[in-house]
């Protein structure tokens, strides 16, 4: 053979290889089935292409869990997934609709509120495709996800991200962060027609407390917070006190600053009569100072370079050796949620909310997080939908 | 102050959102062909890069050169391929 046509043949192969490898890892990422069993109190489910028709059938018509009470009450939306990369946010959404039961009012549960979002991961992060939580019946998978859509269903960015309706800039790459596009439009991008349908159902269906779930790194000062819009002030420091004080752990409460526009918190509570709260747990996984970025840190919260930045002072939250373990961030959530419709359950009887099935904090971290998710391959097959 | 403290504070109740106002423009429709129409360009420029480093692979005559002409050319046929 002549000895160029072998160079190449063989440089093209070594291409194609890597090609076909990367090819196929990204392919089953993308398309990672995630089982949801829906639990008892899931009386119907919707999506968010009901509320926005430009959204029906694609990438983000994300599922809605709508759990309803025999008595008339109060309707409170949860969103998980906004930001796929902070896992917490899924899980706990995970264990609402598999578990829940809703004995007044309702609850709308949206456990991957940007789906496209999940079907990527951070370009240059190294971050695992995926992530498994172990359960009484095996290992449950999930798809580990970044902050921003998939550019697959949303490209090429702008320049500069001018919010709609402010005209504030923002970095261009928030174009395809659902935080940052709230309240959103109709006709604009997939993340802003994602926001806009997340909108329309808080209008259309009455919501009054929204709960947005995050995580955040440890070098972030908002963290281990409720942040809120103004008019769930009360709200939210009346439940931070309490949870403080009953639950095993503190959370504080940060305000929403009118500054910075595109946030659920805010942009929420702007354009509809919903109140508007976001929850942060910690995620050491997202610091900038980790090592290695693994399924483990994820899991565990556990990295010895995060650690070395706190005892320098560079950490808005404590971390140690032994981490913040997922089951501790998700008890977070679960808690914060209960505690939350509880206080305003008994101040608003006519428009409460009374959830039960869920676990609290100190539950989730002694049965482990997937003691409360479901066995899809023992569930009826009409109570199995895939995120 | 304790739970029973707070809990008083609850007979004023939590402050209502105001409504959107009527007649806004905030749910104006914008373009939406501009978006389609600047993304299959995009393709089509990512598409003539991948046809250039296929071009200056088959021209060159230096292995690193062409390892490195193909190594860059994976994530524009990823992209075109859609799997990234």
């Amino acid at each position: 053979m002549n000895p160029t046509v072998f160079r190449k043949a063989a440089a093209a192969g070594l291409g194609g290889i890597l090609c076909i490898l990367a090819g196929a890892d990204f392919h089953r990422s993308r398309n990672l089935r995630e089982a949801v069993v829906a639990g008892p109190g899931v009386t119907r489910i919707g999506s968010l292409g009901d509320y926005l028709p430009g959204l029906r059938g694609g990438i983000n018509d994300s599922h809605v869990y709508v759990l309803e009470g025999r008595e008339p009450g109060g309707s409170v939306l949860v969103l998980g997934g906004t930001h796929p990369e902070e896992p917490a946010g899924r899980l706990a959404g995970w264990i609402l609709a598999e578990n829940g039961i809703v004995e007044k009012g309702r609850l709308f549960v949206v456990i991957t509120a940007n789906r496209s979002a999940s079907t990527v991961t951070r370009p240059g992060g190294a971050y695992p495709p995926d992530y498994a939580i172990a359960t009484p019946w095996g290992e449950k998978t999930f798809r580990m996800g970044d902050r921003w859509s998939n550019p697959l269903d949303q490209w090429p960015d702008p320049e500069v991200y001018s919010h709609y309706p402010t005209r504030q800039q923002l970095a261009y790459v928030d174009i395809r962060n659902l935080n940052r596009t709230f309240p959103g439009r109709p006709d604009g991008t997939l993340t802003e027609k994602t926001s806009f349908a997340v909108m329309e159902l808080i209008r259309r269906e009455n919501i009054d407390i929204v709960i947005d779930l995050h995580e955040a790194e440890l070098q972030y000062p908002v963290i281990s917070a409720i942040v809120t819009h103004p008019k769930g002030q009360e709200l939210a420091a009346l439940a931070a006190m309490i949870i403080s004080g009953t639950e095993g752990f503190s959370i504080g409460v940060e305000y929403s600053p009118e500054a910075l526009r595109g946030l659920s918190h805010r942009e929420i509570g702007d354009h509809s009569d919903a109140i508007s709260l976001l929850l942060e747990a910690p995620q050491p996984f997202l610091d900038a100072t980790r090592g290695r970025t693994t399924r483990d840190l994820l899991l565990t919260g556990r990295d010895e370079f995060v650690v070395r930045a706190g005892r320098r002072g560079l950490l808005f939250e404590k971390i140690d050796e032994s981490g913040w373990p997922i089951d501790i961030r998700v008890g977070r959530h679960c808690s914060t949620i209960l505690s939350l419709l509880e206080i305003w359950s008994e101040d608003e009887p006519e428009r409460a909310v009374v959830l039960s099935g869920v676990p609290r904090y100190a539950e989730v971290i002694e049965k482990g997080t997937g003691a409360f998710l479901r066995d899809p391959d023992t569930a009826p097959a009409d109570r199995i939908v895939y995120e | 102050m304790g739970i029973a403290g707070a809990k008083t504070r609850l007979a004023e109740g939590f402050p209502r959102a105001r409504k959107a106002e009527a007649g806004s423009n905030l749910w104006r429709p914008q373009i939406g062909g501009t978006t389609m129409i600047v993304t299959i360009l995009y393709y089509g420029m990512a598409a003539f890069i991948a046809v250039l480093l296929i071009w200056n692979f088959m021209k060159s005559r230096k292995l690193q050169d062409e390892i490195l002409y193909v190594i860059v050319l994976v994530p524009f046929v990823l992209r075109l391929l859609r799997l990234k």
